[in-house]
């Protein structure tokens, strides 16, 4: 699980720079963010495209949205 | 958002010192994904490299040291206010120069609270005043408080400095010139490497980019390396602006002047005497016998740096 970043609670925009934070940090080809925002999740989807990260896909499971990242999607 | 800017692109005014400017990366990075606004930035030609490749950058406004000399200020300002008459100015600096500006600013100017009288008294009565409202923010706190109402987490607004692959690769490639790997069997303790501006004294053990680098090249080489040792200083917060750990030793300023690194790998080391901090900026001449960076001992950094290595 070292590549997935859980900011299921937090309130905007700390889980867009939370992702920041753990893509400039971790700098993985593929990770995965949680959240239980939809707000949110726009901001991340357009936080990790910026660094070169695109949404490769995206499950929901209850509140919680799984997205998968990758730097060639 | 505290204040409406009615637009979604403002203009930032800060011109030195390095550090300052690098802690403004990531409050601007803090702003963009919040409210979404883009930022203008006007700042010293030597720092505008900062916020190259920075996502919430619209446009670099790099004064060169000509235009801000006083008459042509004057005209710079002028020439500024027309350009950017559409956007509200947020003034990051409080000096001189900037209040000029703002005197000729067609739209909205907004200044951070830089605490000026508090930052003083706490010095002049040697902390018997201001330490728990110092304390409270850091300088990105106080500079994202301009705008955001609630103290934000100190984590989130680390300085940010964005370098392409590119940039990394150059470092990597300069480093293994300085350090060849025919030589990694011969070597017992770390490579170390001086970086910044400035006279390194002759002799020195490890080898020297000191004054060969520019800033890019400096953050670049900086992501590169495993730790950062450094004073209270510019390249501290460029380490932390590219998540490398750092050792930072702090002497004549202290933790109330908002400085200390907030990256999760870095660590402080100093001594507590009366007289820190001595000065606003720490460069005071000292009259104690031994000074306070002097007493951190070097046997007590080599353990840091061992356990940080480690």
């Amino acid at each position: 699980m070292e590549n997935v970043l859980d900011t299921c609670g937090l309130s905007c925009p700390q889980p867009a720079l939370e992702t920041l934070n753990f893509i400039q940090q971790n700098g993985a080809d593929e990770f995965t963010v949680l959240t239980d925002s939809i707000t949110s999740r726009e901001n991340i989807i357009r936080t990790a495209k910026k660094q070169g990260y695109g949404l490769k896909h995206e499950e929901k499971q209850l509140m919680t949205m799984y997205l998968h990242f990758s730097k060639n999607a | 958002m505290k204040i409406p800017l009615n637009s979604n692109t403002a203009v930032i005014f800060r011109l030195s010192a390095m550090g300052d400017v690098a802690l403004l990366t990531g409050v601007l990075s803090y702003w963009n994904i919040a409210y979404h606004t883009k930022f203008i930035v006007i700042t010293r030609a030597e720092w505008a490299a900062l916020f190259e490749n920075h996502p919430a950058i619209a446009g670099i406004e790099a004064l060169s040291k000509e235009s801000l000399e006083r008459r042509e200020y004057i005209h710079t300002c002028r020439k500024l206010a027309e350009k950017y008459a559409d956007f509200p100015l947020l003034d990051m600096h409080g000096s001189t120069r900037s209040r000029l500006l703002a005197h000729q600013w067609r739209t909205s100017v907004y200044r951070y609270n830089k605490m000026p009288v508090l930052r003083r008294l706490f010095l002049w009565t040697k902390g018997k005043i201001g330490r728990n409202a110092l304390l409270e923010k850091n300088v990105c706190q106080r500079y994202a408080s301009l705008l955001c109402e609630d103290p934000i987490p100190r984590h989130l607004l680390k300085p940010r400095i964005f370098l392409d692959e590119e940039e990394k690769d150059d470092a990597r490639h300069l480093l293994s010139k300085l350090f060849p790997c025919s030589d990694a069997e011969l070597r017992v303790g770390y490579d170390l490497v001086w970086v910044g501006k400035g006279e390194l004294p002759e002799n020195m053990y490890g080898k020297s980019l000191v004054n060969k680098t520019s800033l890019r090249e400096l953050c670049a080489v900086l992501s590169q390396c495993s730790l950062l040792i450094t004073g209270d200083s510019g390249p501290m917060h460029l380490a932390d602006g590219v998540n490398t750990p750092l050792l930072a030793l702090f002497g004549p300023t202290s933790k109330e002047w908002g400085f200390f690194p907030v990256g999760r790998n870095a660590r402080i080391l100093q001594k507590d005497m009366p007289c820190r901090p001595c000065s606003l900026h720490g460069k005071s001449a000292c009259r104690q016998k031994e000074n306070c960076l002097e007493k951190i001992r070097n046997e007590e950094i080599l353990e840091e740096v061992k356990k940080m290595l480690a």
